[in-house]
């Protein structure tokens, strides 16, 4: 059974029509349990739509579901235990007058959300311009868990969405676009398609980040009721866009790394330490830096390969201050120590260069 | 005389002790009882007649509702009969029972 379309806005007019006029019937004989019925009638609408075949859902079709759930006048006569209301007495006139009133009442409701100003929702590229704010816990890529009605239903270890998950995963790019085509900002996501927007939540429940994602169905892009959540755990601290440009900073480092490799391989120290980047060359003199690296360097003789063996693009390095760097292990073997791991830092400095922060040879 | 809404208003009247006698078998959830009811002769309802009798039932403390998961979809409502249903459901099957009897009785004159 595939996951309800709720995007299906035919099915969910009709449904929803439907519900209105068996709420209406049981308020009006005044049913106890009106709420109930409502919710399991609901539910078993959404059962019967989603055993529909794609090709299935047609008008018609909703229409039969419809036919087939009785006529909403008979809910009432079963739900039985009507409060007793004292029969009054109403005169024809009294009746044309309260239709009258009714039916422009009807007229207003209909009118309402075209002479109410609507409320001034921003378009995207306004909030890019005026209120884009980063938030780096929602970059990345999730994958999701759950859907829950309310975020405080969510248990980890319980989960309550037995059904397929229709959203997958979702990406956040660090420039406010998602994968979905959603926009986000720090604490909203928006779909400026439908001009909705909802907050998210990110929480962290037992030591794991999950983030609770408001879900633009029809109920509410259409019927502006409170969203329900799909519930999505962090998979990744990157997205796809982020990972490319990730992906050329690794190229450009690992280049830098090996070009300023080959200086130490050529025993020009020096020259390396003035290549190295600026913090490089403030931690360590030329002096400091040729007496400490060629005692350690030249026993090992020629340079007989250098693989890449990984390389991690990262904006923090634990004692250096936060900025671009890649850190990358080399799997080298020179002529008189067959394997060893050479660990190489370039980082990005201002003028857009990569170069060398740290050497270390194990 | 209009059989059809005689047969109509009877199979409603009779949805009560239907659907407890169909809890008496275990639990179930509305959609599952309809879809049995639907292939007995006799007890086609209308899908959503089943939903005001439930919850008529449950607020009378004949029936119990609880939360399952579902394999195929979100997770079911089920019914269980409580124990006050227990017992007013063996009254009502005693009672069907002389009804037919009556009925039987004065079909055949005696």
């Amino acid at each position: 059974m595939s996951a309800i379309n709720l995007e299906d806005k035919d099915w969910l007019r009709l449904r929803e029509q439907y519900l209105k006029q068996i709420e209406d019937v049981l308020a009006e004989s005044s049913q106890p349990n009106v709420e109930r019925i409502i919710e399991d009638v609901r539910s078993h609408l959404d059962r019967r739509f989603t055993e529909l075949a794609p090709r299935q859902r047609t008008w018609e079709n909703y229409q039969a579901i419809i036919t087939e759930m009785g006529p909403p006048s008979e809910y009432a006569e079963l739900a039985g235990e009507k409060r007793d209301i004292p029969a009054k007495k109403v005169s024809a006139r009294f009746v044309v007058i309260l239709a009258v009133v009714l039916s422009l009442l009807t007229g207003l409701l209909v009118l309402l959300p075209v002479l109410l100003p609507k409320s001034p929702m921003p378009t995207w590229t306004d909030k890019m311009k005026s209120a884009f704010i980063s938030e780096p816990e929602l970059i990345g890529k999730w994958v999701s868990v759950d859907y829950v009605r309310k975020i405080n239903e969510f248990n980890p270890d319980k989960k309550q969405w037995q059904g397929d998950l229709f959203l997958k995963d979702m990406e956040f790019n660090s420039d406010g676009t998602t994968t979905l085509g959603w926009f986000w900002t720090k604490g909203w996501v928006i779909d400026s398609a439908s001009e909705v927007r909802a907050e998210y939540e990110i929480k962290n429940i037992n030591g794991t980040e999950y983030l609770f994602l408001p879900w633009f169905s029809g109920d509410v892009t259409i019927r502006h009721q409170k969203p329900q959540y799909y519930v999505l755990k962090k998979v990744s601290e990157t997205a796809p866009q982020q990972q490319a440009k990730d992906a050329q900073a690794i190229t450009a480092a690992v280049e830098a790394a090996k070009s300023w490799l080959q200086l130490v391989d050529d025993g020009a120290y020096g020259q390396s330490w003035a290549q190295a980047a600026e913090y490089f060359r403030n931690n360590v003199s030329e002096d400091k830096w040729e007496r400490a690296i060629e005692p350690v360097r030249k026993p090992l003789g020629k340079t007989l390969s250098r693989e890449v063996k990984n390389s991690t693009y990262t904006t923090e390095v634990p004692g250096a201050p936060d900025g671009k760097y890649v850190i990358i292990q080399f799997e080298t073997s020179f002529e008189n120590k067959r394997s060893a791991v050479e660990t190489v830092t370039p980082m990005l400095e201002p003028d857009g260069q990569w170069r060398v922060s740290g050497y270390y040879i194990k | 005389m209009n059989l059809e809404n005689w047969q109509t208003q009877l199979r409603k009247g009779l949805l009560d002790i239907v659907v407890l006698n169909l809890l008496n078998r275990g639990p179930s959830h509305g959609y599952e009882m309809v879809q049995t009811m639907k292939r007995i002769e006799g007890l086609q309802i209308r899908e959503g007649n089943i939903y005001p009798v439930l919850a008529r039932l449950e607020a009378d403390g004949l029936v119990a509702s609880y939360s399952q998961p579902s394999t195929d979809g979100p997770p079911r409502k089920y019914f269980k009969l409580t124990e006050a249903g227990q017992k007013a459901l063996e009254d009502m099957n005693k009672h069907w029972d002389r009804i037919i009897e009556s009925i039987q009785q004065v079909r055949k004159g005696v």
